[in-house]
């Protein structure tokens, strides 16, 4: 009797075991998928998760295939996957959130901005770091920035300070006068590069052009025509090279201030993650 | 008979398990032979992942590696072939797996990593009948690093003539000095750029320093002491520095060059292991 039983319980095992090793089954995929997901092989999840979903639904791998597509930078999609899972899903606040994120990530700032009107898009559990992205698209914009009272509403302590200073370096450029300059160096070869704060440079031109004009003149002097007219060459030369290259430098200083602010900027928000909470789906 | 049902219906599941993964291995072969390397990498991952005794672990783990590696994610590359030493049955498989990891830092220029696990394999007792493997290794290794008379006398370990200590060292021959380049021209200003086949440049650099010479003498001569010094130090010291900074930088170019053309002769002629 008992050998019988064992018979019949190893005849069915074998055969649903013999029939169920498929690793390509919507359920392996799945947790093929997971297990690429929580490596960081996140375009190979993103595969996997694609099969999984075209067979059957499930809103956490829903959300976990719109961020492995936020993960491989194809934002727009993600942005589309995340808001699938905007409404009866248990991660309907982290969708929302991801959402926000996918549009800040594809620099979709004007519709990430009309998005943040309609209420219901905007999740009270991560409304604080929704809005914090909303500000930063102002600070990377090219646009004018709005007034800081609400802008920095979202930010504390040591981020609100840091916060505060890029705005007002945004807002209030210190930029320097190229027509001051350039005529300051026509005036004095070197002042207006010392005015742009390039002291070295202005030194340096100073120097070169006062000690050309010099050995011109000295040429001149004791008769050597040929090295005088040489010298006098090197110093027109230097004098107005100098003041084209003042010219440029004022150019390339005003540039590289709004330049590198935005680098600073950028570099700031990319240190702090631009505020974004760490989540586990 | 029924004793003998048992048997076979117990051992059963654990034999389709075994094909299965068999037949995933062939799949990921395939991709992987005719050149599909992403899609190998899935393959051997998914192989990796329902290897749940971990029978194929060491395979897959040099495969994934290798992919990496022929797509060119060498980091990636050495990850998994570091994985594969960690999961080696035996010690050969254990001294391929290192190799393919020294191989990987060969290609992506780190060249003291190569080295330092060069060393470890050296000196692991286990692999001394292996010493012509780690050689020929560390002579890429320098060949990469540029430093083609050391790689010259590794190769001469394995054999004397080894095809790869001829061409180090024939390219070491071919290679400019650049201590010579610089001290000829600190003699005869103009030389250190003859000596790479820069002529025009040399000329230049004898006309320049020549006259400014003439100047700063002249200067001196006829008591203008302030214009001596200035014209010495700000023209002819600039064409005198100028001129063995350039040999230096052209010689330097052309060992470049002279490098360059070994690796290609390399890459498109030598029929043996490549890193």
């Amino acid at each position: 009797m008992i050998k019988n039983t064992l018979l019949i319980f190893f005849t069915f095992a074998t055969i649903s075991f013999a029939q169920g090793i498929n690793y390509f089954s919507t359920e392996n995929r799945k947790e093929f998928g997971n297990f690429l997901f929580e490596s960081g092989d996140f375009i190979r999840a993103n595969q996997e998760y694609r099969e999984f979903l075209s067979k059957q639904e499930n809103d956490t791998i829903r959300v976990r295939y719109a961020e492995t597509l936020f993960q491989i930078e194809r934002f727009t999609e993600a942005a589309d996957y995340f808001k699938s899972a905007f409404y009866n899903s248990s991660f309907e606040d982290e969708a929302r959130l991801g959402y926000f994120k996918s549009l800040f990530f594809a620099g979709l700032y004007d519709d990430f901005k009309k998005d943040l009107e309609i209420n219901e898009y905007i999740s009270p559990v991560y409304k604080n770091n929704i809005m914090k992205l909303n500000t930063m698209t102002y600070y990377l914009e090219k646009n004018p920035l709005p007034d800081s009272t609400e802008l920095l509403s979202y930010f504390e302590d040591e981020a609100r300070i840091k916060m505060s200073e890029f705005y007002l370096r945004k807002d209030i450029p210190e930029r320097k006068n190229g027509t001051k300059a350039t005529l300051l160096s026509a005036l004095i070869p070197g002042s207006g590069k010392i005015y742009l704060g390039e002291y070295g440079d202005g030194i340096t031109a100073f120097i070169a052009t006062g000690l050309l004009t010099f050995l011109a003149v000295d040429n001149f002097n004791a008769n050597h025509k040929l090295r005088g007219a040489m010298f006098s060459g090197l110093a027109f030369l230097s004098y107005v090279g100098n003041i084209y290259g003042t010219a440029l430098a004022a150019e390339k200083f005003n540039i590289g201030i709004k330049v590198n602010l935005d680098k600073e900027i950028r570099l700031y928000f990319k240190e702090n993650n631009y505020f974004l909470p760490e989540i586990k789906y | 008979m029924r004793k003998v049902i048992l048997v076979i219906l117990l051992i059963a599941p654990s034999i389709f398990a075994q094909s299965e993964l068999i037949i995933q291995k062939e799949y990921a072969d395939n991709l992987f032979n005719s050149g599909q390397l992403f899609d190998a990498i899935s393959e051997y991952k998914r192989l990796q992942f329902f290897d749940t005794e971990g029978k194929y672990r060491f395979y897959s783990n040099m495969k994934i590696g290798e992919a990496y590696k022929g797509g060119g994610r060498f980091d990636d590359a050495v990850t998994y072939f570091a994985n594969a030493e960690r999961t080696a049955p035996n010690d050969s498989l254990f001294f391929d797996a290192a190799v393919n990891v020294i191989r990987t830092n060969i290609l992506r220029r780190t060249n003291d990593n190569a080295h330092q696990l060069l060393d470890k394999l050296e000196k692991d007792l286990r692999f001394n009948d292996r010493m012509n493997e780690i050689n020929y290794w560390r002579g890429w290794n320098y060949i990469f690093e540029d430093k083609w008379l050391i790689a010259s006398l590794v190769f001469e370990k394995i054999e004397k003539n080894h095809p790869l200590a001829l061409i180090s060292k024939q390219t070491d021959k071919n290679k400019y000095s650049v201590n010579f380049a610089k001290v000829i021209s600190y003699i005869l200003p103009g030389f250190g750029q003859f000596y790479t086949g820069n002529y025009l440049s040399g000329l230049m650099s004898i006309g320049w320093v020549g006259l400014t010479g003439y100047w700063t003498i002249n200067s001196f001569v006829e008591k203008r002491v302030f214009d001596g010094l200035v014209i010495g130090n700000l023209l002819f010291l600039r064409f005198y520095r100028g001129n063995y900074q350039n040999a230096e930088q052209f010689t330097i170019e052309k060992n470049i060059e002279v490098s360059n053309k070994s690796l290609i002769n390399l890459q498109n002629n030598y029929q043996g292991i490549k890193p």
